[in-house]
């Protein structure tokens, strides 16, 4: 993300073009952390245009002591959060707040080929990231993708520093799981043994 | 520590923020490959995570100008509700308020007087009449 200073300095004076102009620069930024955090486009979709209406009453409190980029992460995280509570008590959904850890499985895709193709490291990370509930998705989103610190992540989720560790080193081992395990264990399968077999020890 | 325990730790540790165990994962990490490795799939995927704050995903085509549409509108909101406040601040204005209400009142006044003038009226040519058919 690439907002200029001057385009920031004539937001926070009240200049609708150049919040226009920081829309168009950010959004697909935003659009992106959101998507992440709520797992679904009409709610990232919301979520990126609240975003943007929060902003609109806030940009004058933004004093450049962070990074413009991470302050409008904080506001976009901040606005999904809000968007999963609601969908999480319109849908029934376990509250991001609960610790319970449940499987939730993304929609398969349409075409069943797709999974197979997926080389890009970063699709099958997002892919990835949509099968953990998204309490510990939320978490692992902004801690190791965005690069807040654990302390931001309980506040923003309402839940302790501790328990956002806990989400965090579950969701890690997780998608390593996904990510690393499964696809190695199949080339050695097929391949000569390379070292001890899982949950083999010392 | 064997295996199964540094396992569990070995999530957390990549943040590197000590804690009881670290020291004793340390040691471990010094004389097991596997566990090595372990920790480099996890340092791989915290690689990997970070890299995708740079990936960003395609919004849709609509959302842009929506949301541009949003913020005019919320812009336009936003002025008619300082215009209205603004009126009720003048009027909150105690000069105001006296000038209003010497208004109201010289204009009660006003209607009164019309009011009296006319029945006043009415009653003098309803006597002349009376008079007129007495006569």
């Amino acid at each position: 993300m690439d907002v200029p200073t001057e385009v920031i300095e004539r937001c926070q004076q009240g200049d609708p073009l150049a919040f226009e102009e920081l829309i168009r620069l950010s959004q697909r930024d935003v659009y992106s952390l959101a998507l992440r955090l709520t797992g679904n486009p009409d709610d990232a979709a919301e979520v990126a245009q609240e975003t943007y209406l929060r902003l609109l009453r806030s940009i004058k409190t933004f004093r450049g002591e962070a990074k413009f980029s991470t302050w409008l992460y904080r506001v976009t995280s901040s606005v999904a959060m809000t968007s999963l509570r609601k969908r999480a008590r319109r849908r029934h959904e376990v509250p991001l707040e609960n610790e319970q850890w449940q499987d939730w499985h993304a929609p398969a895709s349409g075409d069943p080929g797709a999974e197979l193709d997926r080389r890009q490291l970063a699709e099958r990370l997002d892919s990835a990231l949509l099968t953990l509930p998204a309490g510990y998705r939320a978490v692992v989103v902004m801690r190791d993708v965005y690069g807040f610190s654990l302390a931001e992540v309980g506040n923003q989720l309402g839940i302790s520093e501790g328990a956002a560790k806990v989400r965090l080193h579950r969701a890690r081992q997780k998608l390593k799981e996904m990510l690393v395990e499964e696809a190695p264990a199949q080339a050695r399968a097929t391949g000569p043994g390379k070292g001890p077999s899982k949950g083999e020890e010392e | 520590m064997e295996c199964r325990e540094a396992a569990q730790h070995i999530p957390s540790y990549i943040d590197q923020s000590g804690g009881p165990a670290a020291s004793a994962l340390d040691a471990h990490l010094r004389t097991c490959d596997r566990c090595r490795g372990e920790l480099d799939a996890y340092r791989d995927l915290q690689g990997a995570l970070a890299a995708l704050a740079t990936q960003t995903i395609e919004p849709p085509a609509w959302l842009l100008p929506a949301t541009i549409d949003a913020v005019r509108s919320r812009v336009r909101l936003r002025r008619h509700v300082a215009a209205a406040r603004e009126v009720r601040d003048r009027l909150a204005d105690p000069r105001v308020a006296a000038a209003g209400g010497a208004a109201i009142l010289l204009a009660g006044l006003a209607t009164g007087a019309v009011l009296i003038r006319g029945r006043r009226r009415r009653r003098l040519v309803s006597g002349l009449r009376t008079a007129a058919v007495h006569a």
